[in-house]
């Protein structure tokens, strides 16, 4: 079975799920799951190649585990005990710990864990920490932050991630001069392209017929891709381990489309780059909201 | 190559300073981004730029005067005598070298009319030895090139050489006489006028000019071009054999060559063993290669042809004048260039560019440039009056309103005004070819425009954009051959050389001011949406230059679905911004991978080491 047609099996299994919804001032269970799995070097040259990783000798990708573990995560949302309907569930944040090189045949033991969940002005949001580790080493660690978009908000609000105004998420602060910045095509058939190798297959990413039966206009590019590709884009810039990465994903990229790239240091208070990490943003061609705000950080 | 050929008889340039305006009229363009609600108009900053071309929207460099001196020494710099073992040449070099040649050389943004194979290692030294059997260049092929341009163009075909297909015709034989002219240019590669072959020819020279100082600055001052400029037609069974040999290594294929497409120069490029002259520290070569890939020519001298709507800065005249003495170094390098691109002597070379001067600002000139505008302009009214109705009337008047939109492309404007052109039979005489002369002659004309625009980029004051800048224009010369051809005009040359039958080829304006031209005239280069009819877009590198390698030609700059975003000597750091210091999104490019940009192609195995690396 393919990669797809498996990513396909589990998401109705997601799908048709019973989700009977989170009772007010409970919390969702500490649900864990694993999986061992060692790397194909096919599947990591495939995957380069769609997220423009031109360092074909160098660490895997830092989105590259994450994939991995795209199985692992629809297990937890798909598991009895998780309550919220997966349908509609919208990644927001994360949060990736490159702490080693990982080869491309490395042996990854893969866990995640259900980790934290909050109410906030749009629903519920939802940590899961994924782990990743090479004997006793852990070599990679991410915090994914999902929303659970509910009916009626909650008191206890945070005004973080998409809650956030486009403005408000945009901003790094003081702006520094840009280090690069270009404009990168986005094609129609990305998110089939980009679900045959990393095995997520969301309707939102396949078709814009599939995407419009979850109120998308079009299909939209998933957003580990998207980050990705963003990274890849100023790799001359970013190295692949040693670092954290903070990601906002803040308005959807739909397909086909035109983003521009950028980069630049972070600010420091003075207002001056003074090497504390790099910005990287993704935003439409033409003025709008903007797409993805990430910060990279070196250890 | 016969023994009477002298090259290098260069005199040297000197530069020579442009003073500014009084303060209260330096101004500069001062574009910005079109507020919310406001009309985007073409003074206003493009919302963003999506190009593989290695240029994007750059402010001219404001140069010292050491570089200036450089960049001149650069234009007078002789030719190669020998080539050193080669050193290693790296992808990135190779983007550099091709960013300040075939992708820029400018009076060919509205001609995407050339292709450049580049040959290395056994490839290179191959086409060295076809290139000598070819037996017509008329300059040394050398030994040891690290690697060799081979240029591929073709006819000048643009929407003009369309609208050209109408004009000329009697009323009723143009039924029959339209089709016909339409299939000989289509399959025969006809010129309706002589002067649309002419400009393949001067676009050749253009080129040319522009390799010679972009392999100095992409090689760090270590290369020296050897630039081949002579029409490639050998003239024995021989060469023509070598000729075919040539064109199978380049992959130019029969269909190529039946779309006109043939081995027009070329261009040898070595290390040199004394390197002396150019020892280009990092910083500096990346300031003389921001500097150069912003040049670009310069229409509007503000107080005079500029549009009604067009914001202050372009509205007031600025008391500025093109320095005598600039005009003096203009045509040494006039002289300089069509000796050392032709072989002759420069006494030679003196004897056959023709020139008339029309200084603008006196009465005579002032005089001469009213009879030169009132002539163009009858010769365009009796092509409008003249287009056969049954072309123009079904495609809404199409035709006539674009030849009288034309009007725009010789609207004469500057402070100095040349006119220059060449008399075929003295050029027989002299032995060599008319094309030959011609390339030579566009060469010359674009480094006279390099001198100016050196001086009108240095030590430029706060608040300006340049000094002096230049348009090489084409359009005047092609209006009077229109009337030559078809209304029995003279030369725009007669009246100053009544008795030599001379053939005018090219028009110079110089202009001194401080406000650049409109944005929009870059934005039509570089945006696809923005384009306008008679200009072409700016490539990028995998559109028009290929390198032979292992035996396969591939793009330069297109791998694994990725295509150039990297704009060349971006750390001259000379990009266009708001006043706020906002940049334009997608204008500042994105280093192509490193790990192969910096991959040798040429000529060793170690990573690269020389010229063209990253700072």
């Amino acid at each position: 079975m393919s990669a797809l047609s498996a990513s396909l099996v589990s998401l109705a299994g997601v799908a048709l799920k019973r989700s009977p919804g989170l009772k007010a001032g409970a919390h969702l269970p500490a649900i864990r799951v694993a999986r061992t799995v060692t790397i194909d070097p096919r599947w990591s040259r495939d995957y380069r190649r769609l997220v423009g990783d031109v360092d074909v000798d160098g660490p895997l990708p830092v989105c590259a585990p994450q994939v991995l573990a795209v199985g692992l995560h629809l297990a937890i949302l798909g598991d009895r005990r998780f309550p919220l309907s997966a349908l509609g569930v919208v990644h927001v944040r994360n949060r990736i710990e490159a702490l080693e090189a990982i080869n491309d045949d490395a042996t990854l033991a893969l866990a995640a864990t259900l980790s934290d969940d909050r109410r906030t002005e749009r629903g519920i949001e939802f940590d899961i920490t994924t782990e990743a580790t090479v004997g006793a080493k852990v070599v990679w660690r991410s915090v994914m932050t999902a929303l659970s978009r509910q009916k009626s908000s909650s008191s206890s609000s945070s005004s973080s991630g998409a809650g956030a105004s486009s403005k408000q998420a945009g901003e790094h602060g003081p702006v520094t001069p840009l280090l690069a910045s270009s404009v990168v095509r986005v094609p129609a058939d990305m998110g089939r392209r980009y679900a045959q190798v990393a095995g997520d297959a969301n309707p939102i990413h396949l078709t814009t017929a599939s995407a419009r039966l979850f109120g998308f206009k079009r299909a939209i590019a998933h957003g580990m891709w998207t980050l990705q590709r963003s990274l890849s884009e100023v790799q001359h810039l970013v190295p692949v381990t040693g670092i954290d990465v903070d990601v906002r994903f803040i308005r959807p990229v739909f397909l086909p489309s035109s983003v521009v790239i950028s980069a630049r240091n972070v600010a420091n208070d003075d207002g001056d780059g003074d090497g504390e990490g790099i910005a990287v943003d993704v935003d439409p061609l033409r003025r709008g909201a903007p797409h993805v705000r990430t910060v990279v950080r070196r250890r | 190559m016969p023994d009477s050929f002298v090259f290098d008889t260069h005199k040297p340039l000197v530069f020579v300073p442009v003073s500014p305006p009084p303060p209260e009229q330096c101004v500069h363009r001062g574009a910005s981004f079109a507020r919310k609600g406001e009309r985007r108009t073409r003074y206003s900053l493009p919302e963003g730029l999506s190009s593989s071309s290695p240029v994007g929207f750059r402010r001219r460099v404001s140069l010292n005067e050491r570089e200036a001196n450089l960049l001149l020494k650069m234009a007078s710099s002789a030719r190669p005598t020998s080539y050193a073992p080669a050193g290693p040449v790296t992808e990135q070099r190779l983007f550099e070298e091709a960013s300040l040649s075939t992708l820029i050389a400018r009076q060919s943004t509205n001609f995407r009319g050339f292709r450049d194979v580049i040959l290395g290692g056994a490839d290179a030294e191959r086409a060295a030895v076809l290139m000598r059997r070819l037996g017509c260049f008329r300059a040394p092929i050398l030994d040891g090139a690290s690697h060799v341009h081979i240029i591929l163009s073709h006819p000048y075909r643009t929407p003009f050489t369309m609208l050209l297909t109408f004009i000329g015709h009697k009323p009723v034989k143009s039924l029959l006489s339209v089709p016909m002219r339409a299939l000989q240019k289509k399959f025969a590669h006809k010129d309706d006028i002589p002067s649309v072959g002419i400009l393949q020819q001067l676009h050749l020279g253009v080129l040319a000019d522009a390799f010679e100082r972009g392999v100095i600055v992409a090689s760090r001052g270590k290369s020296r071009a050897q630039v081949l400029l002579a029409p490639v037609v050998p003239p024995h069974n021989e060469g023509r054999a070598a000729l075919k040999e040539l064109e199978a290594l380049v992959g130019l294929s029969a269909a190529d060559k039946s779309a006109g497409w043939h081995i027009a120069m070329a261009a040898q490029v070595g290390d040199v063993a004394d390197d002396d002259d150019f020892q280009l520290d990092e910083e500096t070569a990346c300031r003389l290669g921001g500097a150069l890939v912003a040049l670009r020519s310069e229409r509007i001298q503000p107080g005079v042809n500029q549009e009604p709507v067009a914001p202050a800065p372009y509205q007031g005249r600025q008391d500025m004048n093109v320095p005598d003495e600039l005009t003096v170094q203009a045509g040494r390098a006039v002289y300089n260039a069509f000796a050392h691109f032709t072989g002759l002597t420069r006494d030679a070379a003196k004897e056959l560019v023709l020139m008339e001067r029309v200084d603008v600002l006196t009465p005579g000139g002032k005089e001469r440039l009213r009879a030169i505008r009132r002539e163009l302009e009858e010769i365009s009214d009796r092509v409008i009056k003249g287009l056969p109705l049954w072309a123009d009337l079904p495609l809404g008047r199409a035709l006539s309103k674009n030849s009288a939109r034309g009007k725009k492309a010789f609207a004469l404007a500057g402070q100095r005004i040349y006119i220059g052109g060449l008399s075929r039979a003295e050029v027989a005489a002299s032995g060599l070819s008319f094309d030959h002369a011609v390339r030579a002659f566009g060469a010359a004309s674009a480094r006279a425009a390099f001198v100016a625009e050196v001086s009108g980029t240095t030590n430029i004051p706060d608040g300006c954009d340049l000094l002096a800048g230049i348009c090489l224009m084409a359009g005047p010369v092609n209006q009077n051959d229109i009337g030559k051809e078809f209304f029995g005009y003279r030369d725009l040359l007669h009246g100053a050389y009544p008795n030599r039958d001379p053939t005018s080829l090219l028009v110079w304006t110089l202009k001194a001011k401080t406000v650049a031209d409109p944005i929009g005239n870059e934005e039509q280069l570089l945006n696809a949406a923005r384009k306008g009819m008679l200009v072409d877009l700016r490539p990028g590198p995998h559109e028009v230059v290929s390198v032979r390698r292992r035996g396969a030609i591939e793009a330069l700059r297109q791998r694994d679905g990725r295509v150039n975003q990297e704009r060349a000597f971006a750390a001259a750091n000379n990009f266009v911004v708001d006043s706020d210091g906002t940049e334009i999104p997608g204008n500042r490019g994105t280093p192509w991978p490193p790990a192969w940009a910096d991959e040798v192609i040429f000529g060793g195995s170690s990573s690269a080491s020389e010229g063209g690396q990253r700072p």
